[in-house]
């Protein structure tokens, strides 16, 4: 388990991402759910709100199911955090268009 | 199987939400092009008809006429970003054209719809408690002052059209959620079969697994799915 702090930290990440994004959170998570998500919509709509503490995998999933979704747009601007157990190559920058 | 509970009500929702659709495969396309058929028939000295299918910020989302004059003439007015269809739309009210040279509410429009051998139009909005989501229209190859009655008789016209393609609306809705929900699916087990790979090749548990995709996926800048995509086919014995 991460510390409260990276969870609140994510939390804000993603909600500042996500609001910033042309997606409804049904929209996300249905993309959530097809790269393996567990946690169910209403569970994640808690997350979002600061209501509910979710895993850190269901977290960076989460994260990752919104970063697909802008990508596959194209779109410039925020991506969602992940947690410190996703490693980056440190090369990596701006991830932005496909 | 308490673990899966959240999401099999989920898919229960949504699956019931849309159970009772789906029994004919008429499209939103064939039922505005029963329409304009229809609306030509009715208001049997016209020259053409078209309907066209506004979303909320006006752009047009899809179209139908009965003649190619006809979809020239409504293009244009997307175009042009004037004339009487989008006028329509926008003010919930029918609007009439008796001659679309002389008419000075939509210069550029009229000229051109006059140069493609449109003289009139009448236009009624497709109205769905009250927001208007489109409008139908009628053209004439000569100046015609429209009479009360003919508008009226197109306000009907365009009431029960308004009934028929809200429903198939709904309909094609449905279908592109379940089109979508069966391809998520479809991606769920792709990247469930491609997690259980890495865990058996690399000897790992499924967190990390999932964590291993992920980060795959981010270095090499692909979606989870490509990543996937990738160890189901250099696996050797699968299938497919």
């Amino acid at each position: 388990m991460a510390l409260p702090g990276d969870e609140d930290e994510q939390r804000q990440g993603f909600r500042l991402a996500f609001e910033a994004a042309p997606f409804t959170l049904d929209q996300i998570w249905m993309k959530y759910f097809g790269i393996g998500g567990r946690a169910g919509l209403t569970e994640v709509q808690a997350y979002v709100h600061g209501a509910l503490s979710l895993p850190p995998i269901e977290r960076d999933m989460l994260a990752h199911a919104l970063n697909e979704s802008l990508n596959s747009l194209g779109a410039n601007g925020h991506r969602a955090g992940y947690s410190q157990a996703i490693s980056l190559k440190p090369d990596e920058g701006e991830r932005g268009t496909s | 199987m308490d673990t899966e509970l959240p999401l099999a009500d989920e898919l229960a929702a949504v699956f019931a939400r849309f159970s009772d659709v789906l029994l004919t495969e008429e499209t939103v396309s064939s039922a505005l092009k029963l329409i304009t058929e229809a609306a030509v028939l009715a208001v049997n000295d016209a020259a053409g008809a078209g309907v066209s299918l506004m979303d909320a910020n006006g752009n047009r989302s899809s179209a139908a006429s009965t003649s190619p004059v006809v979809a020239q003439a409504d293009t244009l007015q997307y175009e042009l970003g004037q004339g009487p269809c989008i006028s329509a739309w926008a003010s919930g009210s029918p609007v009439d054209i008796a001659d679309v040279r002389t008419d000075l509410r939509w210069p550029e429009w009229g000229t051109a719809a006059g140069d493609l051998g449109l003289r009139s139009c009448v236009s009624v909005p497709l109205l769905s408690q009250d927001l208007a989501f489109g409008a139908i229209k009628i053209y004439w190859d000569k100046p015609k002052a429209a009479s009360h009655r003919l508008i009226r008789l197109l306000e009907l016209f365009a009431a029960q059209a308004s009934i028929f393609l809200v429903n198939v609306q709904a309909r094609e809705r449905a279908q592109m959620l379940s089109d979508q929900l069966k391809s998520t699916l479809a991606q769920r087990d792709a990247i469930s079969t491609a997690k259980g790979i890495v865990m058996a090749n690399l000897g790992m548990g499924g967190h990390d697994a999932m964590l291993h995709l992920m980060t795959r996926a981010l270095n090499e800048n692909r979606t989870m799915l490509e990543v996937a995509e990738e160890i189901l086919e250099s696996t050797p014995g699968l299938d497919s």
